[in-house]
């Protein structure tokens, strides 16, 4: 579905990287790349870091339910025949757990009716792809159809950053940014400051992606990223999965982030041919070099990037954050004794798994390989333990 | 994943399968065990963990951490348990200690996918009719905004002075307003609601200074002044409508009647919330300005027609007794967003 935004995208993008680099005088960062490519006009843009507003134009709007109404309403103000941009609506938020998938879903439709009815036939009307309850977390959605390499899409919700994963620019916004761009506006955005992190060496054990983050919420807190851009780099990048990725992007939220990128690799394309769309992974292969950064940001990251963050997988432990923020982060090692001294109630009242960041097939693969683990010793969960897919086509699969 | 037998071993362990959306993760959670005011400790594989983002109880402990920990926290049931290092006991008395987590990346024999649950949009959409049905609470067409009349602001009172924070949930409280978010009407019920006003005791409740009567809700006073046809004027502290970006803290305003919000500063993105809306966004040139003001003040704002970039505005405060004290104001339009104000609206602009 984005194989023709991509072909465009990649054909228009070597003339504004080469004009960009001689404006800057400098080698460009991957979210340098993507964003000067995506100017709604390079020449008259201010481009200062921190300071300037930019004025980009969007590959793509993806909408969730909630944030999709008033999107929508404001859209239709604008008395416009079609959307001026490809866009989706996801029926995700509305559909309050209880009992269990199948039940849950009837009374999200019952309750909610009218607004799903709404949706949809604004969305028949203006030319947008609907995504009916049910049919799965939009960023799950979003990640396994429409993102693509060097893409800039915005999404009604915080955790669009999710397709960093596959190496674009996903960005949460609110509905009034969403019903402009889809009337034709182009999208305002203060240009980000940029965090370098450097990944080196490789996750094992019981380390994964997840602790990637975790241990930078503690790093960074919950206002480390405000107004900046995280782009990944370096050998370790390259040995995570894609949805790993999507993991590690989608809660850079967590970290005030404007969103998190991860540079174009061959993870990347792993996914996008077992998600059918191999003629995208083909083209981002030959266009290796505009999907990366230029080869003197990885040599003199300090040049290039704002702040800059190591972390070598290989010794990462896997952590624990919580309660009630996120950059409260330790490892698991100093749970038990950080919850008798600080006294958290220690009897788990509930254990739950899943959600948009983390219901991948490896996800759920490696947590299914714990379960069988214990069921073959004669156990059964001790606690509540409930399970959220991410989308119908993973659990189809 | 059924195909691999995933969610038939989470069910064997005693889970319980939901549906494919955000369900617990956002709230949409009825937690059919939880006790207002017991604090109790909660661990999901999820990304937010803010008191009450996960079940609505502000005291449950909610803490994050990977897919195959919480799988094993579940077995134990215990936050003190380290599966890394540490064992479980067994129905026959032995110790089990977990194996490192293994699966795949992908899956070997791919996808079985499909696009189940989408729908195509229509080729031509001419002939299709938006379904909202009459009477609704839950949507409502908008208006476009009217047009800028190209008159000055003379003597608008004053709604509310906000005092100290003011985040754009104090001016558009969410919670069950949520439920109003595509009905603008409805949902401009909770305006300021969550704010605190510096010329009333009570939150969110203020005078209306037409009839002198106080305690009233703000959205109830503003909705008394439109009904007048008469605009009203909201001053604000530092960093005006700071967190989310809900355009309704904007939206709301606009719908009932704020011709100008004069602050000490603001958050950036509500601030082009407002001049998006239509709104006269403008910030006190000498912040002590801000203390002048009193509830029984109006305020004008002359010059309009004269708007450009980087140049001042004159705010003119009518004091009770008769007497004018004239404050210096800035504002951060452009050329263009300029045109959003005499539009009444950037997307009146656009059309």
């Amino acid at each position: 579905m984005s194989m023709e935004l991509a072909t465009n995208l990649y054909k228009r993008m070597p003339e504004a990287v080469a004009k960009a680099r001689k404006k800057f005088g400098r080698a460009l960062t991957l979210t340098e790349k993507i964003l000067v490519s995506h100017a709604d006009t390079f020449d008259t843009q201010v481009w200062e870091r921190g300071k300037a507003m930019l004025a980009l134009r969007p590959d793509r709007v993806a909408m969730q339910d909630a944030t999709a109404q008033m999107a929508m309403l404001q859209f239709m103000q604008a008395g416009k025949k079609q959307v001026a941009v490809p866009s989706t609506i996801h029926c995700d938020h509305l559909i309050r757990a209880q009992t269990g998938a199948e039940k849950d879903l009837l009374r999200a439709i019952d309750e909610n009716q009218e607004v799903y009815n709404f949706l949809a036939s604004s969305a028949q009307k203006y030319g947008i792809g609907f995504w009916k309850p049910g049919a799965g977390i939009i960023h799950q959605v979003v990640l396994e159809n429409y993102a693509f390499p060097g893409g800039l899409i915005i999404g009604t919700d915080s955790h669009t950053p999710n397709g960093g994963g596959l190496g674009m620019l996903a960005v949460g916004v609110g509905g009034a940014d969403a019903g402009e761009v889809m009337a034709g506006l182009p999208w305002e955005v203060l240009h980000p400051k940029l965090i370098g992190v450097r990944l080196t060496g490789k996750l094992n054990g019981w380390a994964s992606s997840k602790d990637v983050i975790l241990y930078l919420c503690g790093l960074l807190t919950v206002k480390g990223g405000t107004n900046k851009i995280l782009e990944y780099f370096g050998p370790g990048a390259e040995a995570i999965s894609a949805t790993g990725k999507g993991t590690i992007t989608n809660m850079g939220a967590e970290l005030g982030a404007t969103t998190s990128i991860f540079p174009f690799d061959r993870k990347m394309v792993a996914y996008l041919n077992v998600t059918d769309r191999a003629d995208i992974a083909k083209l981002a292969e030959a266009n290796r070099e505009l999907l990366t950064a230029d080869p003197d940001v990885l040599r003199s990251p300090e040049k290039h990037f704002d702040e800059i963050v190591e972390i070598d997988l290989s010794t990462l432990e896997p952590h624990v954050v919580g309660p009630h923020t996120p950059d409260l982060a330790r490892p698991i090692s100093k749970m038990a004794s950080e919850a008798k001294e600080k006294g958290y109630p220690v009897e788990l009242k509930a254990a739950l798994i899943g959600s948009c960041t983390n219901s991948s097939y490896e996800d759920i693969g490696r947590a299914a390989h714990i379960a069988r683990q214990g069921l073959k010793a004669g156990l059964k969960a001790k606690t509540p333990f409930l399970v959220t897919p991410g989308s119908e086509g993973s659990t189809t699969r | 994943m059924k195909r691999e037998g995933f969610l038939q071993t989470f069910e064997e362990m005693g889970g319980t399968v939901l549906a494919n959306a955000c369900g617990p993760c956002i709230g949409q959670w009825k937690r059919a065990d939880a006790v207002k005011g017991r604090v109790d400790s909660i661990v999901s594989s999820f990304n937010r963990n803010f008191p009450g983002r996960n079940d609505g109880m502000n005291e449950t402990m909610s803490f994050l951490t990977s897919p195959e920990i919480v799988t094993a926290y579940a077995f134990a049931g215990d936050l003190t348990f380290d599966p890394v290092h540490g064992t479980l006991k067994t129905a026959e008395g032995k110790e089990l200690k977990f194996q490192p987590p293994q699966g795949d990346e992908l899956p070997a024999k791919g996808f079985a996918r499909g696009e189940e649950g989408y729908v195509a949009p229509a080729e031509n959409g001419d002939a299709i009719v938006v379904e909202i049905p009459p009477g609704s609470d839950r949507l409502q067409l908008l208006q476009p905004f009217p047009r800028w009349d190209g008159k000055d602001f003379i003597k608008l009172p004053l709604l509310i002075k906000t005092k100290g924070k003011t985040t754009t949930d104090h001016i558009s409280p969410a919670g069950p307003w949520l439920r109003y978010r595509g009905h603008l009407d409805k949902i401009s019920d909770n305006m300021f609601l969550g704010a605190t006003n510096a010329l009333y005791p009570e939150t969110g409740k203020g005078t209306d200074v037409l009839t002198g009567e106080a305690g009233l809700p703000i959205a109830q006073i503003a909705r008394r002044y439109k009904a007048q046809n008469i605009g009203s004027a909201v001053v604000g502290d530092e960093n005006y409508g700071e967190g989310s970006s809900r355009e309704h803290a904007a939206m709301s305003p606009r719908f009932l009647g704020v011709k100008v919000v004069l602050t000490r500063s603001f958050a950036r993105i509500h601030e082009t919330n407002l001049k998006k809306q239509g709104i006269l966004a403008l910030t006190f040139a000498d912040p002590k300005d801000y203390d002048k003001i009193e509830q029984q003040d109006r305020v004008s704002v002359p010059g309009l027609s004269a708007l450009a970039p980087d140049k001042p505005v004159r705010v003119v405060v009518h004091k009770a007794d008769g007497s004018e004290i004239t404050i210096q104001a800035n504002h951060s339009m452009t050329e263009q967003q300029i045109g959003w104000f005499k539009a009444g609206s950037a997307l009146n602009a656009l059309s």
